[in-house]
């Protein structure tokens, strides 16, 4: 019967696109995001059943919710029954009121925007290891399978359930409440979101080309939570400069790798190959945040270093002074040796290989630094296009020791044997 | 993977009719629900074919141009979206959505089409590809040295990581999670 693959697929897509406002509605009325995410699966089970003899149906949306609020409406009545001595009626009212859910599609319209934004923030709440914060946010807001985690992670399956459990029930426990933090937490409370976010990205953009295809997958489940967040909260320019982060480095993914797999820097390129709608975007993303104009974060920061190559048609064309100075910007608010590292390469193309050189000499012997095998990589490159030779040679050579990567290995090595 | 839903034109897109205030609130109200579910890319409604033209190619000749208007509403495409869809499903669930039931312009009339975009990487294996993996493989070779720190591999994205998660001590980042992973390969 190829009609119940088709109906077992419609449902995969309902979910695909309800999950995430489905628990973020439940978790609403029941005040814990872990039980409203059961409730919302106990419902796709029940769906399951239901619509591979019934059909998928008119408005799955709201049969989801329909049947996963009944059933939170039992799991409160048995409560409130065990509760029954020791509550006063107070409570009891109370949990009438949270169970006037309004309609669904009105509710949609308004409140459902917000119950998302409240489970992004108690998804990525910073009490939970960063591991769960990721887990439970690709859980709830991708409406993805822990076995798709598993595999996206390349991390065995139980490891994710246990991180999964592990979260709920620290949010449980420490009585997160459901809202959007206001003040000066909300601040840090979306450092944490964006983090997770761009975390997220990452992990699918570091995938190699063999890598289970649910991997790369991590970049548009990152995008997507990304995009959505911009639309929540729309004032935040920091959000629209991850999401232009994101957006421009994604434009880049057919371009990256060679065929073998093996990484193509960016300044050598086929340009050609990046995907001119998502630089579209990506500059759209960062002009919104730059229009807000508070102070610069480090997300609009990156996404203006990452405009000015998308921008350039070839790499001859990069504006090299206009990212040194943004690199500068960068590193005042958020110091670190890589960021100056990066700085360095920036004012060598800028201002040549001595006004390069002497950032990194700057750098040399910080403990961060100490096993990180560009630092000698690039001042290598610097000496040696300085004519430096003996002392390129070594530095070459010592990248070569530090990499993990074969093929970067027998890259330093040729330069050694050449410099 | 990225779909192209298309409207296909009907009497009074050609004739160049503006929709309705309803059909209007149902549309923005639909491109919002696209938006806040993350996936909508790009989009746009199309004028009449009065206002467009074809360009025609026979071999041997020079290319023909040929004004609009044209014939066959329903073969010509009024607007699109472009969806960024985890499956076929999905952009099918959400075509299924398009708010045709508000009468007045689209009057519970139409048709979308769904139509996959391609993307680099599903080119295949044929001559074209292996061509440009060729050059891949000499542009891979220019590759080297300083610029290395703008390479955009694994690696790369790795080294990366610490300094663009704000407020991480560098290095530090991903430690479990490399470990890990090289202890299952």
């Amino acid at each position: 019967m190829g009609d119940a693959r088709d109906v077992d697929r419609a449902i995969d897509a309902v979910w695909r696109i309800e999950s995430a406002r489905l628990i973020a509605g439940l978790a609403r009325m029941v005040r814990d995001v872990g039980a409203a995410e059961e409730l919302a699966q106990d419902a796709l089970v029940t769906a399951l059943e239901r619509w591979r003899t019934d059909g998928v149906p008119a408005n799955p949306g709201a049969w989801l919710m329909q049947t996963a609020k009944r059933r939170a409406i039992d799991r409160l009545r048995h409560r409130k029954l065990k509760q029954r001595k020791h509550e006063e009626i107070g409570r009891d009212l109370e949990i009438d009121q949270q169970l006037a859910v309004p309609d669904y599609d009105t509710a949609l319209d308004d409140d459902i925007g917000d119950d998302l934004l409240r489970l992004i923030f108690t998804a990525c709440h910073p009490l939970l290891a960063t591991e769960g914060r990721l887990a439970l946010t690709l859980r709830v807001m991708g409406g993805l399978t822990t076995d798709e985690i598993a595999r996206a992670f390349l991390t065995p399956e139980p490891t994710i359930a246990q991180r999964i459990v592990r979260a709920k029930r620290a949010l449980a426990d420490a009585k997160v409440p459901f809202e959007v933090p206001r003040g000066a937490e909300r601040g840090d409370r979306l450092s944490s979101v964006l983090e997770v976010i761009y975390l997220i990205f990452n992990e699918g953009y570091s995938a190699t080309a063999g890598d289970d295809w649910m991997r790369p997958q991590l970049c548009q489940e990152a995008l997507r939570v990304g995009r959505i967040l911009a639309e929540l909260t729309p004032t935040d320019p920091e959000v629209h400069g991850l999401v232009a982060l994101m957006e421009i480095q994604a434009s880049r993914s057919a371009a990256r790798t060679g065929p073998g797999g093996e990484p193509i820097l960016l300044l050598e390129q086929d340009r050609a190959r990046w995907d001119r709608l998502l630089i579209g975007r990506g500059l759209r993303a960062l002009a919104r945040a730059e229009a807000i104009g508070e102070p610069t974060g480090p997300y609009v920061l990156q996404a203006a270093i990452a405009a000015c190559h998308a921008r350039a048609l070839t790499a001859d064309a990069t504006d090299w002074p206009r990212i040194v100075a943004l690199y500068t910007a960068l590193g005042t608010i958020a110091p670190s040796p890589v960021v100056e590292l990066n700085r360095a390469v920036a004012v060598s193309m800028a201002s040549g290989p001595a006004a390069g050189l002497e950032i990194i000499d700057t750098l040399v012997g910080i403990p961060a630094l100490k096993s990180y095998h560009l630092l000698p990589a690039v001042r290598g490159d610097f000496l040696a296009k300085l004519g430096r030779n003996k002392e390129a040679k070594a530095e070459f050579e010592r990248a070569a020791s530090l990499t993990r990567n074969a093929r970067e290995r027998a890259l330093l090595l040729d330069r050694a044997r050449r410099a | 993977m990225r779909f192209m839903m298309m409207v296909k034109a009907n009497k009074d897109t050609e004739a160049g009719v503006l929709p309705s205030e309803g059909t209007l609130t149902a549309m923005a109200k639909y491109n919002e629900s696209l938006a806040k579910a993350g996936i909508l890319i790009d989009g746009t409604g199309l004028q009449a074919s009065d206002k467009g033209a074809r360009v025609r190619f026979a071999a041997g000749k020079a290319p023909k141009v040929i004004d609009g208007p044209f014939a066959e509403a329903k073969e010509l495409i009024a607007g699109y979206w472009i969806v960024d869809v985890r499956s076929k499903a999905e952009a099918i669930e959400w075509a299924k959505r398009v708010p045709y039931e508000s009468g007045g312009h689209m009057d519970g009339e139409g048709e979308i089409e769904l139509r996959q975009l391609f993307e680099l990487d599903d080119f295949g294996d044929n001559k074209a590809v292996k061509r440009h993996k060729k050059l891949g493989q000499k542009l891979a070779k220019k590759a080297k040295g300083a610029r290395m720190v703008y390479a955009e591999g694994k690696k790369a994205a790795k080294a990366r990581k610490p300094a663009k998660a704000v407020g991480k001590k560098p290095g530090k980042a991903k430690k479990p999670a490399k470990a890990k992973r090289a202890k299952k390969k």
